[in-house]
This record gives C-alpha cells, sequence and structure tokens, in this order.
C-alpha cells in the first residue's frame, strides 16, 4: 500500500512476488493539497501497470480553477450576493475552506461574512480531518507536534467564521445571515440542501452558483433551474493525474513493462474528439471493458524455493568428470508446497519414519546385464540372464526375488517385473549401484 | 549458522533505562534509549562508549526505534543524538513523536532548574534530536535500507506505544517495549499479527510475577478509599506522569464524582494536563474505540470536575484531591505539594503506578516514615497506597503474548530479576522455548535458521508436484542438479536430470516397474474414462493407455483378454495404488 496523495486515506497498491510485480495506480495526486505526497518509488519497474483513474477534466487546469473559485466568491460578496458551492462533504473541501479564507482576508470583503456548511455528516467530516496527521501533508502534519490542529476550518469553527449544520431545517434558520457562502451537497443539483438553495436564490442575478464536481455537467446539473437569473460558474476541480502527466512523466518514471486501462483511456473523450493528447500513450497497452477478465500471462519461468538447511549444507559443488569449468551436484528431497510456501526437505527425515520412500536421484549411463548379475552376486543373490526372443532386449532372472529385468533401448531403461514391493526396490537399489547418479 | 546478538544496555534485569542493541544480519539497530530515574551521576545514561568500541555511533548503528514516549524509554535520546553524536535515523510512532519532546523538555526544566544540574542538554538538543525523528504508522512496513524493515504493531500502555518488528531476510526480532493486554477506559489492548514467528521475542516484565487481580476490584477499592480520605477531610495526592494513567485515572474519578454527586475539588498539574488533553484529541484513532466512535459529539478528555491547580491551592483548607505530575516525586511540583501534606496522618498519597529505586516515591512505598527531601529530613506521616495502575502486562499477559506470535527464543528485559527467573521457570516449562534474562552488558547469542534460497524452473517444480498425489503436496519428490558456472561468476543453476545428464555426456536411465492386473473383463471405455480424473491429459495409444506423458502405461497383453500390464517410472510409485483402485473399481461397477 503507498501513498497516493488524492485524499485522506487514499493509496495505491503493489501486489508483488519473488519475480513479478503487479501495480494498481488509482486515483492519483501529485498537486500540493492537504494529503501527504504520493510515493512513487514502490511502484516502480512493474510488470503490469493497472491505471485505472484519470482527469476528467484534463482541459482545465485545478489551481487555476480553485483561484478562479476564490476571485469570483470575492467579487460576488462585494456585489452583495450570495454563494453558493454544491460540494461533497469532504477531500476538496478542506483545501477550498482554507483558500477561500486566506483570499477574504486579503479582500475588502467583512470578516464577519459568514461561511456556512450543510451536511449531514459535516461535523464528523470536519473532526476527522484532523485526526488523520499521518495521512497529511508534512507541513499539516507538523502542526499536530506543537500541538495544533492541522486544518485551520477548526479555528474558523470556534471563531464562528465557519458554522457547520447538518441540513437547513436545524438551528441554520436562526443564524442563516446574507450575504454568505454556502457550501453544501448535493454537487448534482438534483437532491439535498443545494436544490432549496438554487429555488431560494436562483432568481437574482446578484447571486451565484459555482460548480466545481468534474464529474458532472454544467449544462446538465442546471437544466431544470433554467431560466435562471443568479449567474452559474463553472470551476471544475480534477486534482487526479491528467495526460499530460502521465505521459509525460509518469509512464516514464514508473516505465511499466505493460499497462492494462480502460478502453475510454485510449481515445479522445467525446467531450473533445480532436484532442489526440488526452489519450494513454504506452507501446504495450491492454484495454478493458466493464465485466471484462483479462488474463495475463505469467512471464516468471523461475520460483524461488527455501532449502532445508540440511541439504544446502550437504551440496558439493566442486567440479566433475569432464566439467571442469562448472561444478555440478544433485539436487534431491520433498518439495512442500503447503500454503503456496516453496520448500524444499530433506528426505532423511522422513526415512527414520518410513513414510515416504528416499528420493533417489535419477540414474545416467547404459545398464549392461552381465554388470547387473555381477552387482547381484556381490550381495550374495543368484541371478541369471535368459535368452529373449527380441534382439534388442536383454533378459535377466532374479529367482531369490521371483523376479525379471528387462534391460531396454540399449540399456536406457530397465523394467522390473515382480510381485513384491520391497523385492523391486531393492533390485531398483541395486541397479542404482551400476549406474552414474546424477 | 546465522545467528542474532543481543546486548542490552539498560533494562536488564532491571526497570529503567530501556537501551538494547541488536544486531541481526549484518545491521546494528538499537531500540530504546532511556534513562533511569533513580540516579542522577553518569550511570542515568545508558554507557554509550559500549557501542562499536567507542567509535562514532552513526557508523555503527543502522537506525534506533523508540517503543514510545516515557522517559525510562526514551529519555537519553537527545543526549545520544546531540552531545554523544548520531546523526541516523530515529523512528517513533506519530504520537510518540509528538508528545516526547514535551516529556524530554519537562524533564530537561526539573534536572536543571530544581536539581541545578548545568551538565546537561538543553532545549535545543532537543529540538535537534526531533528532527531526526521519522514517524511511523501502524503496521506499515518501512524499509530503513535495502534489507533492513522494521514494523509497528498496537501496544496498549501509553498512548502511541508500539511493539516493533525488526526484520533482515528471514531472520526477525519482535520488541514489545512496554505493552499491556487488556483494554481499558481510553486505550485498546496489544495487537499483534499472530503467528508473525520472529526468531526473538524481546519482552517487558514489569509484573513478570503478578497476576493482578479483577480491574473492576482494583479501581472500586481506588475510589472507596479516595471517598473515604475526602469524607475525612484530608487531601489526596495522586503523582502521575502527565500522559498516560493520568487520563485513565481521570475519567474514573470523573465519572465517580458525577455519580456521586461530590463537590470537593479535583486538580490537575496545570500547562501540561491541557496539552496532554490536546495530544488525545489530535490521535484520538489510537485510543480505544469507543472513544473513538463518540469523539466528534463529546470528547472524553473535557472533564467537567476537574480543574487546573494553582500551588497556592495547596494550603486551602478542606478536602481535594491533585493529580500532579512527575509520578515518581522525583521532583517538581509533586515533591513540593508531598513536603507540605506529608506530616498530617489525614492525607493520603496514592502511588498508582511503578517507583524506580532510588526516587522518592519508592522510599515512600516501602514504608520509610521519614525521607530526605532538599537534604533536610521529613516526616512521612500520610497514609500511603501504592496501587498499581500502570498499564503493562502481567504473567498471564505475557504468556498470552507468546502463545500469540510463537517465538523461536524469549528474552525478558524491564523487569526484577528474581521475577524474570519465575516467569522464565514457567515459559520454559510450558511452551519448552529457551529463555534469555541478560544482565546490563551480557551478550546473548540466539542461533537463526540458515535461509537458503534457489530459484527454480518452474517446469521442474510442476513435474516434481504432480508425482505427489495427495492434495496437500507436502511431500512431493524432487529431483534436479544443481549446476555452478566458474566463469559465470559461480552463480547456482538447477537445471533438471535431464540436461544434468547431457551435460555428463551420458544417457539418462530410467528404472521402470511393472505389474500384471487381472481382471473379470476389459471396458476401454470405462477405464479411460475413470484414470482421466486421475490425469487428464491421458492418451489412448493403439494398444493401451498413458498417463502422465509416459511415465505410466497400461497395456494389454496380445494372448489374453483378461490381463493388463501397469508399466511405471520409479518416480510415479506413489500414484499405483490409486490407479490399481481405478482400474479395478472401473471393472467391477456395471
Amino acid at each position: 500500500m503507498h501513498n497516493s496523495g488524492f485524499s485522506i486515506g487514499s493509496a495505491n497498491w503493489t501486489i508483488q512476488t519473488d519475480y513479478e510485480k503487479v501495480a494498481y495506480l488509482s486515483a492519483t495526486s501529485s498537486r500540493t493539497s492537504h494529503t501527504k505526497a504520493v510515493d512513487w518509488e514502490k511502484l516502480k519497474g512493474a510488470d503490469v501497470l493497472v491505471l485505472t483513474s484519470v482527469s476528467v477534466a484534463p482541459e482545465r487546469n485545478p489551481e487555476e480553477s480553485v483561484h478562479m473559485l476564490c476571485v469570483t466568491v470575492v467579487e460576488t460578496l462585494k456585489r452583495g450576493g450570495n454563494v453558493l458551492i454544491p460540494i461533497a462533504p469532504t477531500g476538496v473541501l478542506y483545501d477550498l475552506l482554507e483558500c477561500l479564507a486566506a483570499n477574504l482576508d486579503q479582500s475588502t470583503v467583512s470578516v464577519d461574512t459568514p461561511i456556512y456548511f450543510l451536511s449531514p455528516v459535516a461535523e464528523s467530516a470536519l473532526a476527522y480531518a484532523n485526526i488523520y496527521a499521518e495521512w497529511l501533508s508534512e507541513k499539516k502534519q507538523n502542526r499536530v507536534y506543537v500541538p495544533e490542529e492541522p486544518f485551520p476550518h477548526s479555528i474558523m469553527l470556534k471563531s464562528g467564521r465557519l458554522k457547520s449544520f447538518t441540513t437547513m431545517h436545524s438551528n441554520f434558520s436562526r443564524e442563516f445571515r446574507t450575504p454568505c457562502v454556502v457550501f453544501t451537497g448535493h454537487p448534482s443539483l438534483r437532491f439535498g440542501d443545494a436544490v432549496h438553495f438554487m429555488e431560494l436564490w436562483g432568481g437574482d442575478q446578484k447571486n451565484a452558483v459555482l460548480l466545481t464536481d468534474p464529474d458532472y455537467s454544467m449544462m446538465e446539473v442546471l437544466a431544470p433551474f433554467q431560466p435562471l437569473a443568479m449567474r452559474a460558474y463553472n470551476f471544475p476541480i480534477d486534482t487526479r493525474l491528467d495526460f499530460g502527466q502521465i505521459n509525460a512523466t509518469i509512464m516514464r518514471e514508473l516505465a511499466p513493462k505493460r499497462v492494462l486501462l480502460p478502453e475510454q483511456l485510449t481515445k479522445p473523450p467525446a467531450t473533445a474528439p480532436t484532442r489526440t493528447d488526452f489519450v494513454v500513450q504506452h507501446s504495450n497497452q491492454t484495454p478493458f471493458r466493464v465485466g471484462d477478465t483479462l488474463s495475463v500471462a505469467s512471464s516468471a519461468s523461475r520460483k524461488r524455493v527455501r532449502l532445508d538447511p540440511e541439504i544446502a549444507k550437504g551440496m558439493d559443488v566442486s567440479a566433475r568428470g569432464a566439467l571442469a569449468e562448472a561444478g555440478m551436484c544433485s539436487l534431491r528431497g520433498l518439495l512442500s508446497a503447503y500454503d503456496n510456501i516453496l520448500e524444499l526437505k530433506s528426505d532423511s527425515v522422513d526415512k527414520e519414519n518410513d513414510r515416504s520412500p528416499a528420493v533417489r536421484s535419477r540414474l545416467g549411463g547404459q545398464l549392461v546385464g552381465a554388470a547387473l548379475i555381477e552387482a547381484l552376486a556381490k550381495i550374495g543373490v543368484r541371478a541369471e540372464p535368459v535368452p529373449a526372443a527380441d534382439q534388442s532386449v536383454a533378459l535377466v532372472r532374479v529367482p531369490d526375488w521371483s523376479a525379471i529385468v528387462a534391460i531396454l533401448d540399449e540399456g536406457k531403461r530397465s523394467k522390473i517385473t515382480c510381485e513384491s514391493k520391497a523385492n523391486r526396490r531393492r533390485l531398483a537399489d541395486v541397479i542404482s549401484t551400476c549406474l552414474t547418479p546424477l | 549458522m546465522p545467528e542474532i546478538k543481543v546486548v542490552p544496555l539498560g533494562a536488564g534485569q532491571d526497570v529503567g533505562r530501556s537501551c538494547i542493541l541488536v544486531s541481526i544480519g549484518g545491521k546494528n539497530v538499537m531500540l530504546d534509549c532511556g534513562m533511569h530515574m533513580g540516579y542522577s551521576d553518569d550511570r542515568r545514561f545508558p554507557d554509550f562508549s559500549y557501542i562499536g568500541g567507542g567509535g562514532p555511533l552513526t557508523d555503527y548503528l543502522d537506525c534506533v526505534i523508540i517503543s514510545h514516549f516515557h522517559l525510562d524509554h526514551c529519555g537519553s535520546l537527545p543526549h545520544m543524538s546531540e552531545i554523544v553524536g548520531y546523526d541516523g535515523p530515529i523512528y517513533m510512532t506519530y504520537p510518540t513523536k509528538a508528545i516526547a519532546p514535551v516529556l524530554l523538555e519537562d524533564y530537561r526544566k526539573v534536572q536543571t532548574e530544581f536539581r541545578g544540574d548545568t551538565n546537561f542538554f538543553t532545549s535545543q538538543h532537543i529540538k535537534q534530536c526531533m528532527k531526526k525523528v521519522i514517524g511511523v504508522n501502524l503496521h506499515e512496513t518501512v524499509d530503513v535500507d535495502e534489507e533492513l524493515s522494521i514494523r509497528a504493531f498496537y501496544a496498549g500502555h501509553v498512548l502511541g506505544a508500539a511493539m516493533f518488528e525488526v526484520r533482515v531476510g528471514s531472520e526477525s526480532i519482535l520488541y514489545t517495549g512496554d505493552f499491556n493486554m487488556t483494554p481499558d477506559r481510553h486505550l485498546g489492548a496489544a495487537h499483534v499479527q499472530p503467528d508473525l514467528c520472529p526468531d526473538l521475542l524481546i519482552s517487558e516484565s514489569t509484573y513478570a510475577t503478578t497476576i493482578r487481580d479483577s480491574k473492576r476490584a482494583r479501581e472500586r477499592d481506588f475510589l472507596k478509599k479516595v471517598h473515604d480520605c475526602i469524607d475525612g477531610g484530608g487531601k489526596v495526592l495522586i503523582p502521575v506522569f502527565a500522559l498516560g494513567r493520568a487520563q485513565e485515572l481521570c475519567i474514573l474519578l470523573e465519572s465517580y464524582w458525577e455519580r456521586m454527586d461530590l463537590t470537593a475539588p479535583v486538580y490537575f498539574s496545570q500547562g501540561l494536563a491541557e496539552k496532554a488533553n490536546q495530544y488525545y484529541r489530535l490521535f484520538i484513532n489510537w485510543t480505544n474505540e469507543k472513544i473513538k466512535r463518540t469523539f466528534v459529539q463529546r470528547n472524553m478528555f473535557d472533564f467537567k470536575h476537574i480543574k487546573p491547580f494553582d500551588m497556592t491551592y495547596a494550603d486551602m483548607p478542606g478536602p481535594m484531591v491533585l493529580f500532579s505530575t512527575p509520578g515518581m516525586l522525583h521532583g517538581g511540583q509533586s515533591l513540593r505539594v508531598f513536603k507540605r501534606w506529608c506530616s498530617n496522618e489525614k492525607n493520603m498519597i496514592i502511588m498508582p503506578g511503578y517507583c524506580v529505586a532510588g526516587t522518592v516515591g519508592h522510599k515512600v512505598i516501602n514504608g520509610a516514615r521519614s525521607v530526605e527531601i532538599d537534604g533536610r529530613p521529613v516526616e512521612v506521616n500520610l497514609r500511603v497506597e501504592y496501587m498499581s495502575f500502570s498499564a503493562h502486562a502481567d504473567a498471564k499477559g505475557i504468556m498470552q503474548l507468546i502463545r500469540d506470535v510463537r517465538p523461536r527464543h524469549v528474552m525478558f528485559v524491564h523487569g526484577e530479576d528474581a521475577k524474570m527467573e519465575f516467569l522464565k521457570e514457567k515459559v520454559e516449562k510450558e511452551f519448552n522455548l529457551p529463555v534469555f534474562k541478560p544482565a546490563n552488558g551480557e551478550t546473548v547469542v540466539v542461533p537463526t535458521r540458515l535461509d537458503v534460497r534457489l530459484d527454480v524452473p518452474v517446469s521442474i517444480i510442476e513435474h516434481s508436484l504432480s508425482l505427489d498425489p495427495s492434495p496437500s503436496k507436502r511431500s512431493c519428490p524432487f529431483r534436479a542438479a544443481v549446476r555452478m558456472d566458474r566463469a559465470a561468476g559461480g552463480d547456482l543453476e538447477v537445471i533438471s536430470s535431464q540436461t544434468a545428464a547431457d551435460l555428463l555426456g551420458l544417457p539418462l536411465h530410467t528404472i521402470t516397474f511393472s505389474q500384471t492386473v487381472t481382471l473379470p473383463k476389459i471396458d476401454w471405455k470405462q477405464l479411460t474414462r475413470a484414470l482421466r480424473t486421475l490425469d487428464g491429459d491421458l492418451q489412448k495409444k493403439e494398444d493401451g493407455l498413458e498417463m502422465f506423458a509416459g511415465e505410466v502405461t497400461i497395456m494389454r497383453i496380445k494372448e489374453a483378454s483378461d490381463e493388463l500390464e501397469l508399466v511405471w517410472d520409479e518416480g510415479r510409485e506413489e500414484w499405483v495404488d490409486l490407479i490399481l483402485e481405478r482400474i479395478t473399481n472401473a471393472s467391477n461397477s456395471p
């Protein structure tokens, strides 16, 4: 989990194995705001980058929007008009309150001009912002060490400049003074207290409504209130990464090997079909649609296996035979993949309990019937060659163990026919002594 | 074998001056940097000259971790970083980072103004020291460098207290700092990710032998004593640290005053208290669920009955209750008030926490009837009550933690030797774990497991897994070879047996086993269906079936119509019984 700088608690994620990394880049902002700076480091060099959230108002610079908004508020108040800002109760609001207060202080607008924040969660939204210092920008974070509250809105609340209410039907009607600034929901202007304020102020051209949510188009939002005497402004504030940032710096710095992204981001937006720069540019990208299942082939050809210290100690990679340059030794044991943890255990542990057979190395070399008979004779077991019908097969009979060994494929294969499991194993052991373990 | 080395510079078989050096995987970490409040000479600080043979600390230490803001855990930090000199990273949680400098400043004032100590760190030192501190959030893995990472877990005890996991590769330790396993009025219980399995658990053991009675009973006892005393017209002095237990007791007393409708005034040392409550407000996330849930409507730390104290109130007639700082009667307001109240037997002092040996508090608890304050003996007549409210885990809590995290070794610090011995025996008996309790300066060496990892081609792993028919895949026969190419820098490469044979210029020899199966009748279709459940890629051949890419074959015997020959590679031995069972079942079913 890595800070994404978009809001309090917003994060980008990486899923990592020994060999592969998948990064999920969600709503991310590299602009200065109240949030902690975005953490890019861990997202670098991913095999797959999933990109989902990009600014939907790419033609508007959010800093400029905020500036224009503050200027417009000051102008409207000076004119004696009221300002309505339909907005979501968290996020951008915190920055707007701070900027607006600073701008009002510098203007000739009376400091007594009230700012109202109406929302069922107004009180909590303001209180919660102050208790997550670890998610805030360094400047804000340092305030808690003083100790002071990180956001100035708590001071504004104390001084009475900012007042919060659950709805306009509460004590608000008693406190309500104009001209004023009202922050309230919902930004769609279809429900919430914002609708009442539109009705109340819509008829007077001194008043102004300022839309900031980039997800709603101004035309559609205001349509039911037309004709509207009140002035309407659109200052979309979308702090998410825009195409310029993504193509110019992010893609180059993160250098993902492959990008998965929604189809919409691969072609210019409907509102600006000619802007071919409003697409994500990456040489290896896979678009997806809602409901699609994407399979991404694993590029890893190896997996990391943990070795039992016993095995690691027993490894002797000294040069062998024809391979003077490179040492080689066998690696054998019992592999456990339980809980998806790969671990190679020594087989000697199980040998004692006789649960599992010892794991024999694979063998190299060609088996010759005479050698097998000799090896058996050494341990006192009688064996004799048997003439076979097929010339390419050599047969050895071991009457003591009632078994027959067929040597096939020029000695590269031996077939033991025997009813007793124990005798089969014993014969295989003897065969292994005639050959080179790998 | 790799090993972890641990040396306590403080808190070894002792309470106070926590400072533990850990060498793990070639990294050196200092856990806590506390001071001893029982001493006012050089012994109050850990012996930093021990570290790295007296060389610069920055070169030797990779990082310093502070578990919480109590002075016996962070009191020497400015001394170490500014006077001895250390410029590396210092980690602590956000609340600790906020509160520690306040307590350090408070402590500095007591030392320099009341004691006249001149050879001491300054306010500037504290400020510079705090600049080197990096804030850590709970459960966040912080990479100190490429190999060393640390992670904090909630420890209860006081606001912002944390346990720290220190990890280098596969080796890890868990340091508890001070912790509390039972939730209280304003803090939650310590919570560690279960099954952390550290190589070493370094645990505090302040209350190693006590299994404390029920909290409710203790609290009732406390309230009764306070009530009795003020009914008798006495004054109650409760020396506390500004942050921590003080808030817990304030909440307790506040609700009691409310319920009983008492009028006797309750005071709290001025200044620090308001600041303390402000910290609690800002770090409400670190308190318990109940306070978090209600903090928007009602702040638990805005007290109605508890008012700030002024020194002139001390001589006012009539009963009163005073929460005064500091907690161990080692100086400041607590000691001044104590001096005025201690001769009157109507008064009472309640010591709600541990007192370090050598402090006035410690002497008073131990029943001294006369103590020396400012060089003059003072008679102690007031009632003395010692009630442990400090939020440490008791023996039960420590055992619980060990059960939860399942360490490979345990080490006790921050406790008294005799008590540790008791707990050590208990842990050794119950968990069969090696337990250490080193004295200061004594090195403990903990062996860790050798960690060797090899990169194995997926094809070899897949084949190995397919050799074991059991779904748990715990013991799959694995055969391969390791090749070390000297020319390529001595890297180890895992290769298949086939490749190994090719390199040696040998053919690969396969041992197979064969068995004849006699069946009442042979229905190939049914047989195929039955065996496909074992191997989806089963192949039909002219004269039989081939499973697992030819590693098992089932062939008809030419002359006989009721006999099959089953041939399998040695490695497929485990599957044979299963295959035989399927074959028999398939031919028996209609």
